[in-house]
């Protein structure tokens, strides 16, 4: 094609003019092997990493296919290094299969001896398999899939994985469609799930991943475990299986702090599962406490390195990851890959927004000026103590305080980082806070107002960020941040995307002390909205 | 006559250039010659001459063959003949007794040839690999790579132009300073480096005092259509191979069609060896990366540009190059992307005010307040940049870009950096002293032993040069100027090297050698009298000896030396058949007997 969407650069990345009347037609190619990286309003940037053509793979496409895709969209020609590189990559995947014998036993099998005989060389993995079966099948320890599978990942060589999947004990689990209804995006989220075996479904905050979890769990019939990152957020899974699923509350248990329940649903936080006693993760025996045929990992990005290594032992279970990002801070993408499985779904935010399934959103950065006084304590302070001061400036309040008389009577959220700032905050507005502090009864109840409409603001802390649903949050305030945090960002942005029952748009505002680092790292955390697709506008507070 | 005579002989009528051009081939130093004996010795050299044969294309390598195996002059391909004395493997025997010119081959060519064994069938041997000739391929792959390595040289062109590029080591360059190449190309570092060997082959850059400068054809390079970029570097390319190999490797690559390059580079030098080999790889490495060849297979312009046809091959690899567009797709999140190529002139525009990010078939750039304070400086109104960002994306400027350029101009020159008095030699000053204060306090910018004033202001002993980019590199948008306040633009420094007149040492050495041949003839030295004698003495060869007698007059002798010993020499008049004894003092000239 002469004048395609797609531009491929010799460094893999592929860049897709929005504009373009083939745009919509070449993403959803694109999506089968590329990773959406960044997605501003009008030239979107995809990357071709191994993972993504190995992904591709797993999905049955070959190097063929995804050249095809490249020609057919590009506008110029593609570079000859990035042919031989996609042909080479995807030519690893599979030729090393991990499989069932006759009796059931696994075993690591390849058409190519001299791949075999490569990696049974290396010292790690022959640590993992027993002996060789005949010239092309090793045995592989009935442990070691998990461990295998991340061993031959990072030398180049990944597995297909045909070992399949214990059934797990049998439990009736159905949507309950009553009042409404279970989105395209998300039906196809979950086959895509099921037909890959195990994998990632990415989909941007307020999109309804509990409702894929939950859908997924309707397929698989199973008994499920289902591991969330706090104790507020695995009582409001709770409550959601309870309300789309034919699921009762006696069915399904809380495995965390306070409560410690094993049932044919069972809800635990990574905080339990990594707590050690003595040296030893004394919840581990959880993971088998029941026959569990499908394990669903709520956001898969922040999943803790030990869990890793438990689920490294999962890997005869079916698990489903769901993730607003898969980026990770840490770089264990590879482990994501190996041990939960590939990506089976994506969906760029804005296209979601587009379809009216999250609320659109405005962003702004709001510019400070530091008074005198406080510039020069700025100025002559240490580097590291800078960020604390520019951040918690107290010439935020009165701006907090305008914003929110302009925006009266709209549900609001004061996010914070420092708790200092935070308490002042809270006490100068007079508006409930919440804060790790506050226990988890009280912050449900605090939640529980806010969503009933009788607070109207509250101020919180980082406890906020994430698996707390808040529908009617339409404007949220960021005072403060951990610094340059992209997922963060995103995950306070996130608490606004529950669609508005009137369809208004939230209002996400960032204060900022201009001239600042405060100024820096805002432009790093934006980085990922920016990338999403949103833009921020710039404000002066005096203006406001 | 000895074979040293009658080649230094022959070396004296050749031009300036020709020897040139043989003390290249022949890889030799003309420091140390006293006279074009010297010269003649070095060119029978084993080494030199080994040199010189290993470097042989086919016909040329063939024929030689044939001769040293005694094969007659007229038998052998007249056009190899010639250009094997051209390079004095061979050469024209004076003392022939025919009215036609004849040819002698230099001994220890022979020597070299015959250890070689026979040529003749050394033609592509079975085990050559043939490669997948799909021209069509071929043609779109070279296209990439040459659209590649045009941006890449246009890329160095505006990194060297904007930054102090060291040399390291003879002509080579740091890590870092590859690094960002190979970042802002999204390419390996290994590319980089190539692109700097091809940069200073063609000229566009050369290390001097120390650093990488623009070469003397830069500046004509960004003026260049990219298929005229194509011809230039064709060009290069081509002079390089030399008009005979090119000659040669034409002839071989039409004749087998479905070997690799290397493949016809091996059979087009039969005697190469590991020097040659080694420019076979430079050549062959270059042919990839301005699009000759894709992956060994030749292009459909890789004859033409053998040809000296680099119109029509032009015409054709333009068809294959990315075009060029005038559009910029402008962000909110500050970045700008070409969606293409982009015009030169526009390009050079853009960078004044734009960082780069990628270079690629799409670029990227990103707009920051140092980056537009950099455009400020270089004598852009904000208004021109505003009109540029706007005419090029057809639409209204994002708002945070419009509020960067407002808020960029605003604080223009509020930080400035002046030449100091004295050991200061730098001053950095503000209406704002609470910036000042933040300078000071600044741990990046402490290695520049910043300090304040009595008077408020800062100052360091560094050049203002040096302050002025460590106040960027730490985020501070500073501007330098004059002692009147006028800005100075920081591409006013120069960096270019083409006022550097380029003396070899070789034009020295040959306009010294040619010096002494003539004062040789009319007034030569005792040290030249002697070495002529001791020359003569050593290949029994003859000498016209001019001598002066007591009363101031000139005779003539043809003599055959025999000693040379107490300030006399003794030999044989070889027409008179008498042996005779002359003082040196009294010897005028001896010129060898050809």
């Amino acid at each position: 094609m002469a004048d395609g969407p797609l531009i491929v650069q010799s460094d893999k990345t592929a860049l897709l003019e929005v504009d373009h009347p083939l745009a919509v037609e070449a993403r959803h190619d694109l999506a089968v092997f590329a990773e959406l990286e960044r997605a501003p309003e009008h030239v979107h940037t995809y990357r071709i990493t191994r993972l993504g053509l190995w992904n591709a793979r797993a999905a049955g496409h070959d190097a063929d296919f995804v050249l095809g895709v490249l020609d057919r969209y590009a506008k110029f020609a593609v570079p000859t290094s990035v042919r031989t590189d996609i042909t080479e990559t995807m030519g690893r995947y599979g030729r090393l299969v991990i499989e069932r014998d006759e009796n059931d036993e696994l075993v690591l099998s390849s058409q190519a001896g001299a791949v075999l005989v490569e990696v049974t060389r290396h010292k790690k993995i022959a640590e993992l398999l027993t002996h060789p079966r005949s010239q092309n099948v090793w045995g592989v320890a009935p442990w070691a899939r998990g461990q295998l599978k991340q061993e031959l990942l990072k030398l180049g060589w990944p597995a297909e994985d045909l070992a399949g999947y214990a059934e797990g004990t049998p439990h009736e689990i159905a949507l309950n469609q009553s009042g409404w209804q279970i989105r395209g995006y998300q039906t196809e989220a979950v086959d895509k799930f099921w037909h890959g075996g195990s994998g990632v479904v990415v989909l941007p905050c307020g999109a309804g991943k509990t409702i894929v979890g939950a859908a997924a769990m309707s397929v698989a019939k199973t008994n499920t475990l289902i591991l969330v990152t706090n104790t507020v957020s695995a009582r409001q899974w709770k409550t959601e299986l309870i309300r789309r699923t034919t699921l009762t509350e006696d069915e399904i248990g809380e495995y965390s702090g306070s409560v410690k329940e094993i049932k044919p649903v069972t809800i635990a936080t990574y905080q339990i599962l990594t707590t050690k006693r003595k040296t030893e993760y004394s919840h581990l025996s959880l993971l088998n406490a029941k026959d569990w045929g499908l394990v669903v990992y709520d956001e898969v990005h922040l999943l803790p390195a030990p869990i890793f290594k438990m689920t490294a032992e999962l890997q005869a279970r079916r698990r489903l990851g769901l993730t607003a990002t898969l980026v990770r801070e840490d770089g264990k993408e590879g482990d994501v890959f190996s041990l939960i499985g590939p990506k089976r779904f994506d969906a760029p935010w804005k296209e979601i927004e587009a379809q009216g399934y999250i609320a659109p959103a405005a962003c702004f950065e709001v510019r400070i000026d530091l008074p005198e006084d406080e510039r020069l304590s700025y100025a002559v302070s240490q580097q590291d103590e800078r960020y604390r001061i520019a951040s918690t400036t107290d010439s935020k309040i009165s701006v907090v305080k305008k914003l929110m008389a302009k925006h009266r009577g709209e549900p609001t959220l004061i996010i914070g980082q420092y708790l200092d700032q935070i308490d002042k905050m809270a006490e100068e507005l007079k508006v409930p806070k919440i804060t790790g502090a506050t226990p988890v009864d009280e912050r449900e109840v605090l939640f529980q107002k806010f969503r009933d409409g009788e607070v109207t603001a509250l101020v919180v802390s980082k406890v906020a960020n994430f698996s707390v649903d808040l529908p009617e949050a339409s404007v949220a305030i960021q005072i403060s941040g951990s610094y340059g945090s992209r997922q963060e960002e995103a995950q306070r942005l996130g608490r606004l995307l529950r669609p508005k029952a009137d369809g208004r748009t939230a209002m996400f505002y960032t204060l900022i002390a201009r001239d600042t680092v405060d100024q820096d790292f805002a432009q790093n955390r934006q980085r990922f909205l920016a990338e999403q697709g949103y833009s921020y506008e710039i404000l002066d507070a005096v203006k406001i | 006559m000895t074979e040293a005579i009658k080649l230094a002989t022959a070396l004296r009528k050749k031009s300036d250039s020709e020897l040139t051009q043989l003390l290249s081939a022949r890889q030799i130093s003309s420091a140390n010659f006293r006279d074009f004996l010297d010269f003649a010795d070095a060119v029978s050299d084993l080494k030199s001459v080994k040199n010189a044969v290993s470097a042989l294309p086919r016909s040329q390598a063939l024929a030689l063959a044939a001769l040293c195996r005694g094969a007659a002059f007229q038998d052998v391909d007249a056009a190899a003949a010639r250009s094997l004395a051209k390079q004095f493997l061979i050469f024209a025997d004076e003392s022939a007794p025919t009215s036609t010119p004849n040819y002698r081959v230099l001994e220890n060519a022979k020597t070299v040839v015959l250890a070689f064994g026979p040529i003749e069938d050394k033609t592509f041997e079975n085990t050559e690999i043939q490669v997948d000739h799909n021209l069509e391929t071929a043609n779109r792959d070279a296209g990439v790579a040459a659209f590649e390595t045009m941006q890449a040289l246009t890329e160095l062109h505006f990194d060297v132009d904007q930054r102090l590029v060291r040399e390291v080591g003879k002509r080579g360059v740091g890590l870092p300073d590859l690094k960002r190449l190979a970042q802002h190309l999204r390419q390996s570092v290994d590319f980089a480096r190539e692109i700097y060997r091809l940069a200073a082959h063609t000229k566009l850059l050369a290390a001097s005092d120390g650093r990488w400068m623009l070469g003397a054809e830069s500046d004509a390079w960004l003026e260049l259509s990219p298929a005229d970029r194509f011809k230039s570097l064709a060009s290069y390319w081509l002079q390089s191979l030399g008009e005979e190999s090119a000659r040669e490797l034409l002839a071989t690559s039409r004749h087998f069609q479905g070997y690799s390059l290397s493949a016809l580079f091996r059979q087009t030098y039969p005697f190469a060896d590991e020097v040659v080999n080694s420019r076979i790889s430079t050549h062959e490495a270059f042919a990839h990366l301005i699009g000759l060849t894709a992956g060994q297979v030749r292009t459909s312009w890789f004859e033409l540009v053998l040809e000296n046809n680099l119109d029509e091959a032009s015409s054709q690899i333009e068809k294959c190059l990315p075009q060029t567009q005038e559009r910029l797709i402008i962000q909110a999140d500050l970045s700008l992307i070409a969606p293409g190529p982009l015009p030169t002139h526009l390009e050079i525009e853009l960078r004044r005010f734009a960082e780069t990010e990628q270079i690629s078939m799409a670029s990227t750039y990103r707009l920051s307040a140092l980056s537009i304070s950099h455009g400020l400086e270089t004598g852009l109104s904000e208004l021109e940049i505003r009109e540029l960002l706007s005419d090029l994306s057809a639409k209204e400027l994002p708002q945070p870009v419009d509020y960067l350029i407002r808020e960029a101009n605003d604080r223009f020159g509020r930080l400035t950096v002046t030449t100091g008095p004295g050991e200061a030699r730098s001053l950095v000053k503000s209406v704002d002293q609470i910036l000042l204060t933040e300078i000071l306090n600044e741990t990046k910018l402490r290695p520049f032993g910043i300090r304040q004033s009595p008077e408020g202001y800062l100052f360091s002993r560094f050049e203002p040069d040096v302050i002025y980019f460590g106040l960027r590199e730490s985020g501070f948008s500073a501007i330098r100027v004059d002692g009147a306040g006028k800005v100075i633009s920081p591409r006013s420094v120069a960096t270019r090297t083409s006022s550097i007149s380029v003396i070899t040492s070789v034009t020295t050495d040959l306009e010294r050698l040619r010096d002494h041949d003539e004062r040789l003839g009319t007034d030569p030295g005792a040290d030249d009298l002697t070495r002529q004698i001791e020359f003569a003495l050593k290949n029994r060869s003859r000498l016209l000896i001019t001598a002066t007698d007591r009363a101031g007059k000139s005779h003539e002798f043809m003599l055959e030396p025999k000693s040379l010993s107490n300030g006399r020499l003794r030999g044989i008049d070889t027409k008179a058949e008498i042996e005779r004894t002359l003082p040196l003092e009294r010897l005028t000239s001896a010129v060898p007997i050809a």
